[in-house]
């Protein structure tokens, strides 16, 4: 398989679509980070921003490159060569796999730090920012499995593009639905009066800034408590790349109020008192995402070379 | 006879589609064996097979000592090289590319060899041409290349005269038979082209419906062709006639010509043509095309 990886690394370092898509990413990059530059000097911000907050539709340029890459063994025919050199269909699938991470990767990290030196002279905290590339990176290889599994199930070069991205665009509506499941506050905060009196179960009242207004909490029916169902939808949740993509673009914003506190606040969540239970898809982010992205390529690479292993190539 | 590739009882099923059922080949050494059969016989599938494109349903073949299914069909099939319907090349590189690619792919230790390749197959000229700008014929010839990076002893070449001109025809024909005869690649064609078949083939296959009909050597075949006299006379109806009387097998070509079955003695033929009123204008021998002996075999003209 080394004489394979060798040859499908010499073409895709001579190959001029990857260096134009390479130049494109950084440029964009370089793009984004200039409006960052711009609104940090007008605000005079006290914290970085971080370019992440496109990942999501930056998978849809690696499956894209993973589909032209891949793509060729069927449109141009050379997957008959391969397999007729003696090669499995599964040391072929492997080598073009590993090929396609190294392209997502390249672009992952061209797309992270293509400008970030615009930004870098505010506070930044190195480790968080490593910590999201790396992180950035391993989703885009997830994306890069997700490209390969396609091309090689679909063998051929432009339909696998759409597939992706339909793919794609239905885990993004997965991920937001469980998002949204996972996020529901355990409590609500609702009016009881205004100036003494009772407005429980009215609609349609407003009320001034010099009004008096209490507020009680109420239990919210739809928040999902801490136990196996929780577990089981967080698991998934972290285990679609378009979450964890959504995840990386949406803690982008860095700043110097602790993470935990940041993210709570961001998402709108308050925390109701000593016996209020805080439980969100972000507090484990950091340690379990990278694994959540093997399992995902794992399963995908596996479910994509039996699948090829049957199929009947012409 | 030692045999490059043979195989025993293979099957291939798409759905409820026998597209090969109980099919047997046996490839001699050396040989250059020409594949026959009508479209949809089988032939490609057979091909696929052998390359590893597709799995059998049922069977063994056996490259070079190794069954199908075995991991030594790997390695069996490093000593192959292939060109199965179109040519597997890619189109944004040049020809010296792809072959460079090919070296790579197969973990050659230099490009020595590549300019002879090229030269070999007429594509010497082509310089910084990307492939996909070539005509249909230099792809086939550059695909033939493709299939020759590695020197193999086994070559496979699936329909190579498609789409090349008459002087292409005439060059791959040449190829074919210097690498068969200076070389000793054996080499297996499937061809509809028959008659161009018949001009480089040492071994023959005839299939038919998913099965192997008939395999025999050319000289095999010589034997079994018949051997005919064609004559074109100036009286159809009294050569009919005539050759009714003595019995003698014949088949009435058109107007003015018939041809003659069997061991004939031509001067009594002609004098006793002419006794019955019908002049012989020419005549000349002939053997039964390899087509005709196709068609007689798989059941006349209206199944082919």
């Amino acid at each position: 398989m080394s004489k394979l990886l060798r040859a499908d690394f010499v073409r895709l370092f001579r190959s001029k679509p990857f260096f134009i898509f390479c130049a494109i990413i950084a440029a964009f990059s370089v793009y984004l980070n200039i409006g960052h530059s711009v609104s940090l000097n007008t605000l005079n911000a006290d914290y970085a921003i971080l370019p992440f907050e496109l990942l999501i539709y930056f998978s849809f340029a690696v499956t894209t490159a993973v589909s032209f890459f891949a793509g060729v063994n069927f449109s141009d025919g050379i997957i008959r060569n391969k397999l007729s050199s003696g090669y499995s269909k599964t040391e072929i699938y492997l080598a073009n796999l590993t090929v396609c991470a190294v392209i997502s990767a390249v672009f992952s990290v061209l797309y992270m730090t293509g400008g970030i030196w615009l930004v870098v002279y505010k506070k930044m905290n190195a480790a968080t920012f490593i910590t999201h590339i790396l992180a950035g990176t391993a989703v885009a290889v997830s994306f890069s499995a997700l490209g390969s599994a396609v091309t090689f199930v679909c063998r051929s070069k432009a339909v696998p593009i759409v597939v992706s991205a339909v793919i794609i665009l239905t885990m993004c509506l997965g991920a937001n639905l469980l998002h949204n499941k996972l996020d529901e506050p355990e409590y609500n905060r609702e009016i009881e009066t205004i100036n003494g009196i009772s407005v429980e179960g009215a609609e349609g009242f407003v009320y001034g800034n010099d009004d008096e207004v209490t507020f009680k909490t109420v239990k919210n029916d739809k928040f999902l408590p801490g136990g196996t169902k929780r577990t089981l939808l967080e698991s998934l949740y972290r285990f679609i790349p378009a979450a964890q993509a959504i995840e990386i673009s949406e803690v982008s914003y860095w700043s110097d109020t602790p993470d935990t506190v940041y993210r709570m606040e961001n998402r709108g969540v308050d925390n109701f008192g000593d016996n209020a239970e805080i439980t969100s898809p972000f507090d484990a982010f950091k340690t379990v995402d990278p694994f959540y992205c093997l399992i995902f390529q794992i399963i995908v690479t596996l479910a994509g070379i039996m699948i090829f292993r049957k199929e009947d190539l012409n | 006879m030692d045999y490059v590739l043979t195989s025993h009882s293979l099957c291939k099923s798409y759905k409820k589609f026998h597209a090969l059922s109980d099919f047997s080949i046996h490839i001699p050494k050396g040989s250059v064996y020409g594949l026959i059969g009508r479209n949809g016989a089988g032939k490609t599938t057979f091909i696929r097979l052998v390359c590893g494109l597709q799995e059998p349903t049922g069977g063994v073949f056996n490259l070079y000592g190794e069954d199908s299914g075995t991991k030594g069909i790997y390695s069996a099939r490093r000593r192959i090289g292939a060109i199965i319907e179109s040519p597997a090349i890619y189109r944004n590189m040049t020809a010296k590319e792809n072959l460079r690619q090919q070296y790579r792919a197969l973990g050659l230790p230099s490009f020595d060899g590549i300019d002879e390749l090229l030269e070999l197959v007429g594509l010497s000229g082509t310089g910084k041409k990307k492939a996909g700008h070539f005509s249909l014929g230099m792809r086939q010839r550059l695909g033939i290349a493709v299939a020759l990076c590695g020197n193999p002893d086994f070559l496979i070449l699936d329909e190579p005269m498609n789409g090349l001109d008459p002087q292409g025809i005439i060059e791959i024909r040449e190829l074919i038979l210097k690498l068969n005869r200076e070389m000793q690649v054996t080499i297996l064609i499937s061809s509809h082209i028959l008659d161009e078949l018949s001009r480089v083939a040492t071994h023959y296959g005839f299939m038919d419906k998913g099965t192997m009909i008939k395999e025999m050597s050319e000289e095999e075949l010589n034997a079994v062709q018949k051997k005919c006299v064609r004559l074109t006379v100036d009286n159809i109806t009294a050569l009919s006639v005539f050759l009714e009387k003595q019995n003698i097998e014949y088949s009435i070509v058109s107007d003015t010509q018939a041809d003659v079955y069997g061991e004939i003695n031509i001067a009594q033929l002609i004098t006793g043509l002419f006794q019955s009123g019908c002049n012989v204008t020419s005549m000349h021998e002939k053997n039964e095309s390899l087509e005709s002996y196709f068609i007689n075999l798989v059941g006349g003209e209206e199944n082919v």
